[in-house]
């Protein structure tokens, strides 16, 4: 039990997919505008990454490994996120016309985002099984959300705020980004 | 080759199976209203003016939702554009002759050039024009959305468009606008 | 339920123990600005002479501006209703002496925008002779009182001008009658020399706001920094049938704030998008209520208030009763004031008064005051700095705001967030600008904040209402096309209904032989040549009435033939014929159009107006013809507009008519070639 804990841990705040392994960029910027947007997308995106990596890791164990389809990984997870996101968003918009609303528009979005893909190519290279998985999926999306929520936050006092002109709009969030990417540093040697 | 053929089936499988899976979520989940132009419908200004060449702001507002350009609806300007630009997540056009501001007008009838004829209360699209055959009309000033259709029909052209005035009330507190005098006594 | 009511009403009981107990409470924040009240709090109120002309404009309140009752060149008597209000939420506007009404304008008002307002001016007579006076009592009937108060033109005097009938009319049960004077902005005495010389008065007015409101507690509060008012309205309230109590609070601005006496007096707060009514609460100026004192047992309506002349820049300063409608100038004049550059003229005290923009604006109902203030007394604003998040301004927030977030997002124009920050629950009160260590102009910030959603807020209204109009008016449309449809088929049905009616005997039989008859008839007849002789002389008809020419065309009368169908060719091509003849008739006069128009005689006005109407359809039919020509276009429109040289006006009408109708049939015609061009 302690060790999925820890892994947990491990890779919401050591290991967190945004600001360390750099992973999940392009919404990290892109719907961090306004906080709303921000849970939203954080909600959708820890739903499909605990999903996907469920299913890729399935894929993987007992379809590609048994015939040595290992090379294929890349190709199929694709092919399973994408599915996953699609199903999962008719679904959502036939059964919860709320909760679509809230999670509808950026679940499209998800099917790109490389954290998802980044989550299950490295289940299988850091040799997880099923429930580690799981584990590591949830928790790369959950360091996924406290970041983008955080970065979100900020930005919208940031847009508020006398920024000198040359750093208005991109370049100022870039820096935060930087900044909070260094204060997460700090966590390292926390687990493992 | 029957490594090549095992990993074409296993993936054609895949794929097969997953495009079943797809379509027959399509099917059983299918949900036919669209919102989206609803809330477009809500973000126009509703002056049913017709500018943007469809017979009021819902065929329009339901247009856009099917790709028309967002950018025909004159009464809203540049303000409109963006929200429409914002609910769509598509970038605002950059042809910016919708950047002057939009001042608001309503239609004004010269009673005494009136002649009764009642073209303009028929063209109105939110009966804000009062009167009969034959009698002066007027115009409901709190109603009228400006929107222009009424100078058209009129056959001695008395109505005009003009600008909303200025009063204490909406009045909007920008104070530097005011030019800024000595007082002398 | 019940012990919900019980311990509701316990609550009650507590509250009222602690207020007849002498407690008071604290509101969050407020300021101690330097009160330099010192120069006019000894100085009795005295008048001023009646100047020459007063304007009295129609927005003197919060609310729908009055509408006026008398017309330019009417005598009016002192305290007579010079505009009576219009709406819920306005007010009535008084003559202030006797005179005549000398205009009725757009002319400058005592308003921070400098807008002009529309004015009615009076020309004193300088005899100030009262209407009749037809006073009530205390025992009066509600309504009665009710009535006599928003006849008298009486808005809250304190300086935001609301109209105070509404406030007594409210339905709700009253615990706190609180009458306000606390007077809290720096400079002002008006209120507080009021209550030294007419406390007597100012308590009348209470009994009866008693009488309106039945009110558990009536509590007059005063700052302690008025120690002579705090006497004398011991005094007055000694001297009344009921119990009032009147209270020093410590000076603290801005203590006179509604909300925030409230608090100071009850503890209660007034939930955010309320009225203090709703929590059983109604505020009154001191000065509203010696007002309502006058109106109802004197029947002597708004004319005058008391205002403070004070600044530097004033030799004479003073609490003066003037005349409403009275130009700043005149009683700036009459306080000896010595201009100066870059003086300030301060309406309402320095925090959330304004600097006037034409000194000829006049005294309103709310002007409570007026600052000449050098530059040295009231500075110009340093220049704005950047915020640096002390966070002072919350310190002093006294309504619990977070004056820099708002500063952040009304810069941003986030509406939503300013809403969901409670802007408009702040009461502009200046508090946070007056310790911003940035100079950064927060009020201001959040009045154009406030102005902006208001706008949007209206406009989202308005769309509304206009969709909802172009709907209904769509609805409405269609049912009267479907009414029309369905009274033709009546119609038919009826028709039909008579003709087999006229039957005898066995009716099926006859009607359907009847039926069979008629038809072999109508069979037989489209053969016969008297039908095509019909067919013919129809096609005549048709061809000369859309020729309007003196000349028939030579086809049309070949058109008597035996073969119908050859007929109907012949005429058709008469009817081609004629149309290209009028055209081209209509094109070679469309030249001299104009001058038809000027042959037309006039004779009187009324003529007159028509001739130029026509005129001007005709410019109109002409502009539109030749922008159809330039088009190249077939036009097949036809003149006859231009043939009309009459002096009847009744066929100068018609002539208007029939050449608007002709005119935009031409731009149909052109409209949908163009269109099938594009296509």
């Amino acid at each position: 039990m302690v060790e999925y804990v820890l892994l947990l841990i491990g890779t919401v705040l050591v290991n967190n997919f945004v600001l360390v392994k750099f992973l999940g960029l392009c919404p990290f910027m892109g719907v961090s505008n306004k906080l709303e947007s921000a849970i939203g997308m954080s909600m959708a995106t820890t739903f499909v990454m605990t999903v996907a990596s469920l299913c890729s890791y399935l894929v993987n164990q007992y379809l590609l490994a048994p015939v040595g389809l290992e090379y294929l990984r890349t190709l199929s997870f694709i092919l399973v996120i994408a599915v996953v996101v699609q199903f999962t968003e008719m679904v959502v918009r036939k059964t919860s016309p709320t909760l679509y609303r809230m999670l509808g528009i950026f679940l499209p979005l998800i099917t790109t985002n490389c954290a998802v893909l980044g989550v299950a190519l490295l289940n299988v290279n850091e040799h997880h099984n099923f429930i580690d998985s799981i584990v590591y999926g949830f928790g790369a999306a959950l360091g996924f959300s406290l970041v983008l929520i955080m970065f979100s936050a900020m930005r919208e006092r940031i847009a508020a705020a006398d920024v000198p002109a040359p750093f208005k709009g991109a370049s100022i969030a870039m820096i935060t980004a930087g900044l909070m990417s260094l204060a997460f540093m700090g966590f390292t040697g926390l687990v493992k | 080759m029957s490594f090549l053929l095992i990993a074409v089936i296993i993936l054609t499988g895949l794929g097969l199976v997953f495009g079943l899976l797809l379509g027959y979520a399509s099917i059983k989940f299918k949900v036919k209203e669209d919102p989206v132009a609803e809330k477009i419908d809500l973000l126009l200004p509703q002056t049913q003016c017709g500018q943007c060449g469809y017979p009021g702001c819902r065929p329009y507002a339901e247009a856009v939702a099917n790709g028309d350009d967002i950018t025909k609806c004159a009464p809203g300007g540049k303000a409109t554009i963006e929200q429409i630009a914002d609910l769509l997540s598509v970038p605002i056009p950059d042809n910016s002759n919708n950047d002057d501001i939009v001042i608001k007008k309503v239609a004004f009838i010269i009673e005494d050039d009136c002649i009764g004829c009642t073209k303009c209360i028929q063209a109105c699209p939110v009966d804000a024009i009062l009167g009969t055959t034959k009698q002066m009309h007027t115009v409901i000033i709190d109603e009228c959305t400006g929107c222009d259709l009424c100078v058209e029909p009129c056959p001695v052209d008395c109505i005009e468009m003009i600008p909303v005035a200025q009063t204490t009330k909406n009045w909007n507190w920008q104070l530097n606008a005011i030019p800024f005098k000595q007082l002398e006594s | 339920m019940l012990s919900l009511l019980s311990s509701w009403s316990l609550e009650l009981k507590t509250i009222i123990n602690l207020v007849d107990q002498g407690h008071q409470w604290k509101f969050h924040g407020g300021i101690h600005p330097p009160s330099r009240k010192e120069r006019t709090k000894t100085l009795a109120i005295s008048t001023i002479e009646m100047p020459q002309q007063l304007f009295l404009s129609l927005s003197q309140h919060i609310g729908q501006p009055a509408v006026p009752v008398v017309a330019i060149g009417d005598t009016v008597q002192k305290g007579q209703l010079l505009a009576k209000q219009d709406g819920f939420i306005s007010a009535a506007v008084i003559a202030p002496t006797s005179g005549t009404i000398s205009d009725i304008c757009q002319y400058s008002n005592c308003h921070i925008s400098g807008i002009e307002t529309q004015t009615i001016v009076l020309t004193p007579d300088h005899l100030n002779t009262w209407r009749t006076k037809l006073p009530l009592t205390l025992t009066s009937d509600h309504q009665q009182i009710l009535e006599r108060i928003k006849l008298s033109g009486i808005t809250g005097l304190g300086g935001a001008g609301f109209p105070a009938a509404v406030k007594l009319a409210t339905k709700a049960a009253i615990e706190f009658l609180i009458i306000n004077g606390a007077e809290c902005e720096p400079y002002i005495t008006s209120d507080d020399l009021l209550m030294q010389e007419r406390g007597a008065g100012i308590v009348a007015g209470i009994e009866i706001m008693a009488q309106l409101l039945k009110p558990q507690r009536i509590i007059i509060a005063i700052e302690d920094n008025k120690p002579q008012a705090i006497t004398a309205m011991k005094e007055a309230a000694k001297q009344s049938i009921i119990d009032i109590i009147v209270r020093a609070i410590p000076t603290l601005y801005p203590a006179g704030g509604e909300k925030q006496l409230i608090e100071v007096l009850t503890s209660k707060q007034v939930p955010s998008g309320k009225i203090p009514a709703d929590i059983g609460v109604v505020v009154q100026n001191v000065a509203t209520s010696h007002a309502i004192a006058n109106a109802v047992l004197l029947d002597e309506p708004i004319v005058s208030r008391i205002v403070t002349v004070t600044g530097e820049l004033v030799d004479k300063p003073g609490n003066y009763e003037v005349p409403i409608g009275t130009s700043i100038e005149q009683l700036l004049i009459h306080a000896q004031f010595k201009p100066q550059t870059q003086q300030k003229i301060i309406i309402g005290g320095p925090m959330m008064g304004f600097a006037l923009q034409q000194i000829n604006a006049p005294v309103i109902k709310s002007t409570n005051c007026v600052i000449a203030a050098s530059i040295n007394e009231l500075p110009d604003a340093p220049p704005e700095q950047n915020c640096i998040r002390c966070g002072d301004c919350e310190q002093v927030c006294p309504a619990n705001l977070l004056p820099q977030q708002l500063q952040w997002f009304a810069k941003d124009q986030d509406h939503k967030k300013l809403n969901d920050h409670n802007l408009f629950d702040c009461i502009e009160c200046g508090a946070c600008a007056f310790v911003c260590p940035s100079t950064i102009p927060l009020v201001q910030y959040y009045r154009v904040a406030k102005a902006e959603i208001r706008q949007t807020t209206e406009d989202k209204r308005q769309a509304d209402r206009a969709k909802d109009r172009f709907e209904q008016r769509n609805i409405r449309l269609e049912r009267d096309k479907q009414e029309r449809l369905e009274r033709s088929k009546k119609a038919a049905e009826v028709r039909q209904a008579a003709m087999s009616k006229n039957s005898d005997g066995d009716a099926v039989a006859a009607a359907l032989a009847r039926i069979k008859a008629k038809k072999a008839a109508a069979e037989e007849s489209s053969d016969a040549p008297n039908k095509d002789r019909v067919a013919a002389a129809i096609a005549r008809a048709k061809a000369k009435k859309s020729a309007q020419t003196t000349s028939p065309e030579p086809a049309a009368q070949e058109s008597d033939d035996i073969d119908p169908q050859k007929a109907r060719v012949a005429a058709a091509i008469a009817r081609a014929k004629a149309k290209k003849a009028a055209q081209q008739q209509k094109i070679d006069s469309s030249n001299d159009q104009s001058t038809n128009a000027d042959t037309i005689e006039t004779i009187d006005p009324k003529k007159a107006r028509i001739a130029a109407v026509i005129a001007k359809a005709k410019a109109k039919k002409t502009l539109e013809l030749e922008q159809a020509n330039n088009n190249g276009n077939d036009d097949k429109s036809v003149t006859v507009a231009d043939t009309i040289e009459t002096i009847d006006p009744k066929k100068a009408r018609i002539a208007a008519v029939i050449a608007k109708a002709k005119a935009k049939k031409a731009l149909e015609q052109q409209q949908s070639n163009n269109n099938n061009d594009q296509r």
